[in-house]
């Protein structure tokens, strides 16, 4: 009898005990559980994120007007906006302006693009062209910038100090400064400036045609370098 | 003109640009909606000179970005309806994340279950384990007693119930080579508190003479009712009477429950 009474005490002893070591296991892998949760879910916003959006994909977004879509409108054009403003404004301020100015009227006018009358990219790069030249000519606008001498796109590589942080584009730098100046001419003019295909040939010399297939020998060449 | 002559001439590139007429960009959309390689290479110009424009951006300012997000109101952004079909790719990593919940949380489950199942288990065993050892125990103890019964060295003596206890009878086995002796005594009724039996070995003549060779203590206790008890020597009866705790020198005839002749 006294064996008996010691054997039925020791399992209920054993019992609570692994009952709390059970709850403080719980209670661990819950916290350790939610953090790989939140840290897989960054992990996959980083990678949405870095995959860079087609224009298709894009315009489904901002016929939304969705608010992650004109992020993602920024983050894809706004570099390249921003330096075709500068080739023709060539002041950092009005520059900043003049991109804010071309944000939001994309935004607002977003329903008059139409994909049958050319790429998304191109409206509103005309967009920035044009939005630029208003401000040019505008009568706000500092007078002294108007008769500066008109500099390539290159020479927004001068302002290297504010060109931190950008080590992906060194290297598409480094290309550009070994093309042919012919190129960087060409694409100065046709592409930043807004140039049409006679005034180019005008202001370079050049005859029509050769304008047209020069330029698509530099595009390729970009092309090769940058294996697209 | 062939797609093929539109890529090679250039004007896809002026397309891009957009130095093109109307017109103009009005058919190449056209023909890159009909024709996939025409509109690959469209996009592949169109990255091309983005990323050469965008490597060439000097830097601005992210207060510039929120400035236009103000000025379109766009900081409290309208919630977007999800399509599933498109967006099916931003629930994967929620939906993988709530699947290892959910399944960890099962085997946390299963486990702690698995662990009691184990502990339920161990003390059955540990329960048996002691059974086992019982009857293992108490099989040696009916094995050695059925020793005793069989032994052919052993001379049984039946022992008969007497005028205090009819019923009553028992059994000695001994062996008179080695003069171990041992009682049955399963016949005997339980002795009252404070009293005992007492084995006799009786010579009869010339004199009765009675020499206790032990007592059957411990009575409830032996299951088997099989004692063993002290060596006899030379015996011609034996006899078995009920004494106070402790045993005495002389048998109380009066208290004889059994008696027998080898």
């Amino acid at each position: 009898m006294k064996k008996n009474t010691i054997f039925f005490k020791t399992p209920y002893f054993t019992r609570d005990l692994t009952v709390k070591k059970n709850a403080f296991f719980k209670k661990k892998s819950i916290i350790f559980i939610s953090g790989i949760t939140i840290l897989f879910n960054k992990f996959c916003l980083n990678l949405k994120n870095l995959k860079s959006m087609s224009q298709e994909e894009l315009l489904v977004l901002i016929y939304k007007k969705d608010e992650r879509a004109f992020t993602h409108l920024y983050d894809m054009y706004s570099k390249s906006l921003f330096s075709v403003i500068n080739v023709l404004i060539r002041n950092r301020e009005e520059a900043e302006d003049v991109l804010q100015e071309v944000f939001v009227k994309i935004w607002k006018n977003i329903d008059s693009y139409n994909e049958s009358k050319g790429r998304f990219y191109t409206w509103i790069l005309n967009i920035a062209r044009n939005t630029s030249i208003d401000k040019l000519r505008s009568k706000d606008f500092n007078n002294s910038q108007k008769n500066l001498p008109s500099d390539n796109f290159v020479h927004l590589l001068d302002d290297s100090n504010k060109l931190v942080n950008r080590i992906d584009t060194i290297g598409i730098q480094e290309f550009v400064k070994k093309l042919k100046p012919k190129c960087i001419e060409i694409i100065d003019l046709l592409f930043f400036k807004g140039y049409t295909q006679q005034e180019a040939s005008e202001e370079l010399a050049m005859p029509l045609g050769t304008i047209k297939t020069q330029n698509r020998n530099c595009i390729n060449d970009l092309r090769n370098y940058l294996k697209i | 003109m062939e797609a093929q002559e539109y890529i090679d001439s250039g004007i896809l590139e002026l397309y891009v640009y957009g130095l093109l007429t109307e017109t103009e960009n009005i058919e190449i959309a056209e023909m890159a909606k009909k024709n996939p390689e025409m509109d690959q290479e469209i996009i592949a110009i169109e990255k091309a000179i983005v990323a050469l424009s965008s490597s060439f951006s000097p830097f601005h300012s992210v207060a510039n970005f929120e400035k236009i997000k103000a000025r379109l109101e766009l900081k409290h952004g309208k919630v977007v309806e999800m399509k599933p079909t498109s967006k099916w790719s931003q629930y994967v990593g929620w939906a993988a994340a709530v699947l290892l919940l959910l399944g960890l949380g099962y085997q946390t489950l299963e486990l702690t279950k698995t662990k009691d199942a184990i502990a339920t288990v161990g003390n059955e065993k540990n329960k048996i384990e002691r059974d086992f050892a019982y009857l293992d125990q108490q099989n040696k103890e009916t094995e050695k007693n059925l020793t005793i019964v069989r032994d052919i060295k052993n001379t049984g003596v039946t022992l008969g119930g007497q005028t205090v206890s009819p019923t009553s009878f028992a059994k000695v086995y001994w062996n008179k080579d080695t003069k171990t002796t041992y009682i049955d005594a399963a016949g005997l009724p339980k002795p009252p508190k404070g009293m005992v039996y007492q084995v006799w070995a009786l010579k009869l003549s010339p004199v009765l003479t009675p020499t206790s060779i032990g007592l059957l203590s411990d009575f409830e206790g032996n299951s088997n009712k099989i004692f063993a008890v002290d060596r006899t020597n030379e015996a011609e009866a034996f006899g078995i009477t009920l004494e106070p705790a402790g045993g005495s020198l002389t048998p109380t005839m009066t208290q004889l429950y059994t008696l027998g002749k080898v």
